[in-house]
């Protein structure tokens, strides 16, 4: 599968975030800039079997282009198809799984019981296939010991691992999760990331990241950044933009993440002239 | 379907599991007390769960899973409904046992139970629907509050003052006044109501398909879900259309012949000569009176024989005329002596009979009137005395009220006077009714009553038998009275008991349930009767009656104290129900209540219809006679000090409103300021017998006249005046404030009536005893 986004671009929703603007800029003592209104602005990609990771600041562009991606927003310009066919927003929905930014659950479920209810919402017809998919989610994100216990009683690691398991539920193609491994502890984003390595070989995985050690795991790179696109290529290209000899001297990942982290500013820069 | 269930049962687990919710249900339960106070506390425990996404933050996931929002809707309507239907049992074990007092009467009645849930259950659908329509609007949270509570506030100032509203407003106010599940005394569908009910019930509920599918509707667009295929949606479309259309068919056209009716019965009124006399017609002077009723309370049935002996007083023509209530259809018209029909007509509430020409003046003259008819009268809401079930046979309670012609009555009586008032709400002045007690006079009365139920029979006349019958009847009651006059007939499933007095005796008709609180009414009577005792009249004797509350309310829950039950005092259920209250307060609100009950009985008024200055025009004598034997009861027997309150309110011209929660708020009319003020001065200046010289021929004037007239009460009071030794200053005071009297009755104004949202009022006279 395939998903091929062309031009498409997403507008700011007005109200709050001009008026934020507006207010950065007063404090700032800056003068009034024209606002750019696009949120993403025509972007332009073909999202391909593997983990893509998108990377940037914030405001970047990436929660955007997840949610269009879900069908959660609707592009202003451009089209997104998938396997080269626009699809409508029920059989998108069946396709996917997401895992938003801003993780809420019902806090007097159990994990369990939240999972339970996920999966209903899923779909799954029987009881028992729905048995055994939160539990199997629940192995997976290591929530098995504590699936009985509210999530009002969870750090915020559990309850994104929780926001993660749900995401797991069901075999869908695609899977578009959006900072999955924030708020987790070094081994547990390890063990996602490898998670994500295993669940690429017939997926496409997609998320949003602002850790730059997270593109190791990624087969493809794209950096947002002000709602433009700047980069898109292999982890390796991105570590090569920094300095274009680096990429046969990495020996150890250490250096391959400092070079990435390197190349990843060297791009910022060069959007920041632009 | 076990996914959908399972769906529900996760709902349900999920809200139960919320401090709030637990919460909103404890006052929800608590607020069966205060009903209307049910309608939002349920609309609160609807928005909590209808906007659970939202409050979570759980939408931002949702709206990404692959859902419909039709099952999901389904599902949260059906737990939310659920959830609400488990407060119900609460409910009702709060109105069951509420502390200190013994079970209703009404919860002997399953069907009672049963109707009181069907209105608890199209309220919880009513809910979810506004609910529902609201989150079309907007769904954040503090929107979602504001505007349900701006909607029920406006929806129970409709609702408290539907009586002002034409017919179509009524269809959707009457149905909040309807489903509220109010007091026990709106639990049985007795009369037309019932076909209104369920007529309103159908609307209601299609409504709430109709706005529960439109807000499916538009979470399925905004999630780009197709509509065509969603099968529920279009299943609740044609029900909520179906549901409308005939709910709205049966409510209009049942409201229409109500409106029918009401203008029908003001033509006639409006258009019927003063008496018989004026217009030709024979008179008519009964001697005795034999009635004879059949009641098949299954069919609402009533049938009966009316012979009536007596004489013909005057004869400008062979024709003669009676009233018998529009109700009743003459069947036969029989001369007994020569036993031979009469000829008659029947039109509307008059009957004319055609004597042969053989008959004289002074000829005696005995009738058989047969008439029969099926009786579930309800008056409708507007503006009308009184106001809610008036005369009905039914298996559970029958009544037949004192004074509406429910029996051949010689003469031409008017059943209503019709009166001008302002409609609050419209700035119009409209003409409404009010009964006008057709009254017969005391006479030689028997009267026997056959009937299908168990229940036993009640009647201002003395009950001097019973027997058991076979066939189609299953008792048969007899009653006599030497001076019988105004008779009622209310049946219901009573018990009797006779207890003396010191001058006579007092016949006690209670419900089963209660009867041990007999004996705290008798004591609690008799401080009251030394009072009073002789002051109107030797050896009255007394009949006590246990009402339902159901009785005593009209149909927009005002209370009704209007009772017209001749000579007995009308005491309502709630009085009988417990023992001593542990907060003394609520004591002395019983005692008013059995108070006013009594001086009710003599003069037929409801003393607290009607609140401050001018509400009831100038006031009437009648009110006022009882209101001053009020307070001279109160300050002799439990306030003392109220007597001079009232008095410095009355000389201030204030309205007057004595100890909060110990005695009602009284009318302050200007008559009755007047009245009060030369009963005082005879009171305070000659003592109790000057009271009693006035109270006596006005108390007998009243029994056969109905309405003290003004210059009924000048009269008496200038007997009094000649024989005292009172000054000439105080003799010329008095005689001014008879001459003001004049003339307030001589200029009424027009009533203006008021709105108010009753629904609110806690009133514990009325809801505890």
């Amino acid at each position: 599968m395939i998903i091929e986004c062309k031009n498409i671009s997403a507008k700011y929703s007005p109200g709050i975030k001009n008026q934020l603007y507006k207010l950065k800029n007063y404090l700032q003592k800056q003068p009034s800039k024209p606002h750019f209104p696009y949120a993403l602005f025509d972007f332009t990609y073909t999202f391909s079997q593997g983990v893509t990771i998108l990377l940037g600041p914030n405001s970047a562009g990436k929660s955007t282009l997840l949610r269009l991606l879900t069908g959660i927003l609707l592009p202003a310009a451009g089209a997104i198809r998938f396997d080269g066919q626009v699809v409508n927003p029920s059989q998108l929905r069946r396709m996917i799984s997401y895992l938003p930014q801003t993780l809420d659950l019902y806090p007097e479920f159990s994990a369990r019981e939240m999972l339970h209810y996920i999966a209903l919402l899923k779909g799954f017809t029987s009881s028992a296939a729905r048995q055994t998919a939160v539990e199997q989610a629940l192995f997976q994100t290591g929530l098995s010991l504590v699936a009985h216990q509210k999530i009002s009683t969870y750090s915020r690691g559990m309850t994104q691992r929780v926001g993660i398991a749900q995401a797991f539920l069901t075999n869908t193609p695609i899977l578009l999760l959006d900072e999955p491994t924030a708020a987790l502890d070094p081994e547990e984003r390890n063990k996602l990331l490898n998670l994500f390595t295993q669940l690429s070989q017939e997926r496409i995985i997609v998320f949003a990241s602002s850790r730059l050690t997270d593109a190791c795991c990624a087969d493809a790179v794209v950096i947002l950044q002000k709602g433009r696109c700047q980069f898109t290529g292999s982890p390796g290209e991105l570590a090569a933009a920094g300095k274009p000899s680096v990429l046969s001297q990495i020996k150890e990942r250490t250096s391959f993440t400092s070079a990435i982290e390197k190349g990843y500013q060297t791009i910022l820069n060069q959007g920041d002239i632009k | 379907m076990k996914n959908f269930l399972a769906l529900i049962s996760l709902e349900i687990k999920l809200t139960l599991r919320t401090h709030l919710f637990w919460i909103l249900a404890g006052l929800t339960v608590v607020s069966i007390l205060l009903p209307v106070l049910t309608l939002l506390l349920g609309q609160f425990i609807l928005i909590h769960l209808f906007t659970r996404d939202q409050r979570t933050n759980f939408s931002s996931i949702m709206c990404s899973l692959p859902h419909s929002s039709e099952k999901l809707y389904l599902a949260r309507i059906s737990a939310a409904l659920l959830l609400l239907l488990a407060l119900w049992p609460f409910m009702l074990g709060i109105l069951l046992f509420f502390p200190e007092m013994q079970l209703a009467e009404w919860s002997n009645m399953p069907s009672s139970i049963i109707f009181l849930t069907l209105k608890y259950l199209i309220l919880c659908l009513t809910q979810i629907g506004l609910v529902l329509l609201c989150t079309i609007i907007t769904k954040q949270l503090a929107w979602l509050y504001l505007l349900s509570i701006v909607c029920w506030l406006k929806t129970s100032d409709l609702a408290s003052n539907l009586g002002f509203l034409p017919s179509f407003s009524q269809l959707f106010v009457l149905g909040q006044g309807f489903m509220l599940p109010s007091a026990p005394s709106l639990a049985s569908g007795y009369f037309p109501q019932q076909i209104l009910f369920s007529g309103v019930a159908l609307f209601q509920a299609g409504l709430a398909l109709l706005f529960a599918a439109s807000a499916i509707i538009q979470q399925m667009r905004l999630r780009r879900e197709r509509l065509l295929g969603a099968k529920t949606i279009i299943v609740f479309f044609l029900l909520s259309l179906a549901f409308l259309c005939l709910g709205s068919r049966i409510a209009l056209t049942e409201l229409a012949h109500r409106e029918h009716w009401f203008d029908h019965l003001i033509q006639a009124s409006s258009q019927r000569a003063t008496t018989a006399q004026d217009q030709g017609y024979a008179t008519f002077s009964p001697e005795a009176y034999q009635l004879a009723v059949k009641l098949k309370t299954t069919a609402h049935y009533f049938a009966g024989t009316a012979r009536i002996k007596g004489k013909i007083s005057a004869l400008p023509s062979h024709k003669m005329q009676l009233t018998l209530r529009d109700s009743f259809t003459v069947t036969a018209v029989n001369e007994i002596t020569a036993d031979k029909p009469l000829q008659w007509t029947q039109n509307g509430a008059i009957l004319t009979i055609y004597l042969p020409d053989t008959y004289q003046e002074n000829t005696e003259l005995m009738l058989a009137i047969s008439y029969s008819g099926e009786i579930r009268e309800w008056f409708p809401a507007r503006m009308a005395r009184p106001n809610g079930p008036v005369n009905f046979i039914d298996p559970a309670y029958s009544l037949l009220r004192s004074g509406y012609a429910w029996y051949p009555i010689p003469g031409l009586h008017h059943l209503y006077t019709y009166y001008d008032c302002i409609n609050p709400l419209t700035d119009r002045t409209e003409t409404t009714l009010r009964a006008k007690p057709v009254l017969q006079p005391p006479t030689k009365f028997t009267m026997t009553v056959d009937i299908d139920t168990d229940n036993l029979v009640a009647s201002n006349l003395e009950q001097t038998g019973a027997e058991a019958l076979s066939g189609e009847y299953k008792e048969r009651y007899h009653f006599y009275s030497a001076e019988g006059h105004d008779v009622f007939l209310l049946a219901g499933p009573y018990e009797h008991q006779v207890q003396s007095t010191p001058d006579g005796k007092i016949s006690i008709y209670s419900l089963p349930l209660h009867k041990q609180q007999i004996t705290r009414f008798i004591n609690s009577f008799k401080s009251l009767y030394s009072v009073y005792d002789t002051m109107l009249e030797e050896n009255p004797s007394y009949t006590v009656v246990e009402i339902p509350p159901f009785l005593l309310f009209s149909e927009d829950g005002q209370p009704l104290k209007n009772l017209t039950l001749t000579d007995t005092i009308v005491l309502s259920e709630n009085y009988f129900k417990t023992k001593s209250h542990t907060l003394d307060f609520l004591n002395q609100v019983r005692n008013n209540k059995h108070d006013l009950a009594i001086l009710q009985r003599w003069w037929q008024e409801d003393l607290t219809e009607g609140l401050g200055m001018n509400k009831w025009g100038n006031g009437n004598i009648n009110t006022s006679l009882s209101y001053y034997l009020y307070l001279v009861g109160l300050e002799k027997t439990r306030a003392p000090e109220s007597y001079l309150q009232a008095k410095q309110n009355i000389q201030a011209g204030q309205s007057v409103l004595l100890d909060d929660f110990c005695a009602p708020s009284l009318p302050l009319s200007p008559i009755t300021r007047e009245v009060f003020l030369v009963l005082d001065s005879l009171r305070i200046e000659l003592g109790d017998q000057a009271l009693k010289k006035v109270m006596r021929p006005l108390y007998r004037l009243h029994k056969t006249q109905g309405a003290i007239q003004p210059s009924d009460f000048s009269q008496a009071v200038e007997a009094t005046l000649t024989s005292s030794t009172l000054s000439p200053v105080k003799q010329a005071e008095i005689r001014g404030h008879l001459l003001s009297i004049e003339e307030l009755s001589a200029n009424p104004k027009i009533f203006t009536a008021s709105t108010s949202i009753t629904q609110f009022s806690f009133d514990m006279e009325e809801y505890l005893p």
